[in-house]
């Protein structure tokens, strides 16, 4: 009996156990965080705010010191590609009138036509190399649910995975546990996307799906997340024949390494 | 084995005060310090720095509780991070008799063996929970790298931490 008096070695033992046990337990993952994660959290989110929001600061004031000969440069083709996008814009706008006309004499309904959108700040990120998860700071105050998508201007972020009184995780498409439906918005062939350790997005296609680069890729109705979202244009294209399956690299449209407001995005039920 | 005599010791508060700051900052402004997409862990930092000087019961518990914010907030299943640090703060933990506290070089070499401890801890555990990751695409994209920057970067928090220790308001009674 000589083992128990060494109390370490026995608490360390039973630390071990009770932490096998809670994660054999949580290994499916939580919608709502535990009673203690919700105290800490709401307690600790508006520092965290603080102490990024500073971050930022610096590495802005940094950047810009170093950026200044670049900007002249940069600002004359922006000027230039103003031009061009006003043009585009307004071509793409009497389309999207000659489009509201058309399917108004269609008589065809969009289910999805009315969004609601909830602006969000960043206020920390996952500190591990692993995994892409990040928190908000909103949450069940402000009407966030677990799945909600989550997007910025230029495309889909990720979705909540766990939602706390006010702040929520989000899981980035890019996190390696992350995978979602999507369509190829070209050719209408469906596939697989999830993250990867390197923060790569990675589709799987069958192998007679007719895929290229540059192919838009955009998610599909058969998923917990709304479809039509956009998520990025193809980069790479792979032929694995031995598998049957193609390997399609995809460039996302957001940057997620300067990510600082999101949105999310909140669905009307047809019943409300 | 001496009497644990450490409960009601300024440290003790000091280092709950460390702790949180340091997962604040883990999560924030430590986020800037990546190169290549590679964060150093000061969290390890933190835990070798105190098993080096204090044994295991300092780096366990170090760990547990750092491990245990980390799960709180970023952690899907709830005590992976827990359990990987705790075990690595333990294990470092028990070398610490044989140290000599002075020299920089073994908060260095630990540095490097806690990454290598702590991710593979980790990868193990995530392995069991289904997470299927390369081992070979981590080891040399984050653990190699990581803990290389992380044997650079803990010598110098090892320093301070080393010198904050000595102050002799540390040993101080809080009641």
């Amino acid at each position: 009996m000589k083992l128990f008096k060494n109390k370490p070695v026995v608490f360390t033992a039973i630390i071990i156990v009770l932490l096998i046990i809670a994660i054999a337990f949580t290994s499916k993952g939580r919608t709502r965080p535990s009673a203690i994660g919700s105290v800490v959290g709401s307690a600790i989110t508006p520092i965290q705010k603080i102490f990024y929001k500073t971050g930022e600061f610096f590495r802005g004031s940094f950047s810009a010191l170093f950026e200044l000969k670049e900007l002249r440069i940069e600002n004359e083709a922006l000027a230039k590609e103003v031009a061009k996008l006003r043009e585009e814009n307004r071509k793409l706008y009497q389309m999207a009138l000659e489009n509201k006309r058309l399917r108004d004499i269609l008589n065809f309904v969009e289910a999805n036509e009315e969004y609601k959108y909830i602006g969000a700040e960043i206020t920390g990120k996952d500190p591990g190399n692993w995994f892409d998860i990040f928190t908000i700071n909103k949450g069940l105050k402000h009407g966030i649910e677990p799945n909600d998508p989550v997007i910025t201007g230029e495309g889909l972020v990720g979705r909540i995975i766990e939602v706390g009184n006010n702040y929520s995780k989000v899981m980035s498409i890019i996190d390696e546990r992350s995978s979602i439906s999507i369509i190829v918005n070209r050719t209408r062939d469906t596939g697989i996307v999830s993250g990867t350790v390197n923060s790569e997005l990675i589709a799987i296609m069958p192998l007679e799906s007719d895929i290229v680069k540059d192919d838009d890729i955009i998610t599909s109705s058969i998923s917990t997340l709304p479809a039509g979202l956009y998520i990025g244009k193809v980069e790479n294209v792979e032929k694995i024949e031995r598998k049957l399956q193609k390997v399609v690299t995809i460039k996302t449209s957001v940057d997620f390494k300067r990510l600082e407001e999101v949105f999310v995005l909140k669905v009307h039920n047809e019943a409300d | 084995m001496k009497p644990i005599e450490w409960r009601h010791d300024v440290r003790v508060l000091i280092l709950g005060i460390i702790i949180l700051l340091n997962f604040i900052l883990e999560s924030t402004v430590f986020q800037y310090t990546r190169i290549f997409g590679v964060k150093p862990d000061f969290t390890i930092m933190l835990i070798v720095s105190y098993a080096i000087m204090r044994g295991s019961i300092y780096g366990g518990s170090i760990g547990l509780v750092s491990g245990f914010l980390n799960d709180l907030f970023y952690g899907k299943s709830f005590g992976v991070n827990s359990l990987s640090y705790m075990l690595t703060g333990y294990i470092i933990g028990q070398s610490q008799e044989n140290i000599f506290k002075d020299s920089l070089i073994p908060s260095v070499f630990f540095n490097i063996v806690g990454i290598f401890i702590y991710q593979n801890l980790f990868y193990f555990i995530s392995y069991l929970s289904k997470v299927d990751i390369s081992y070979m695409y981590v080891l040399i994209n984050i653990i190699v790298p990581q803990s290389i920057y992380n044997g650079i970067l803990g010598v110098i928090v090892y320093r301070y931490i080393y010198i904050l220790d000595e102050k002799s308001f540390m040993d101080k009674k809080i009641y």
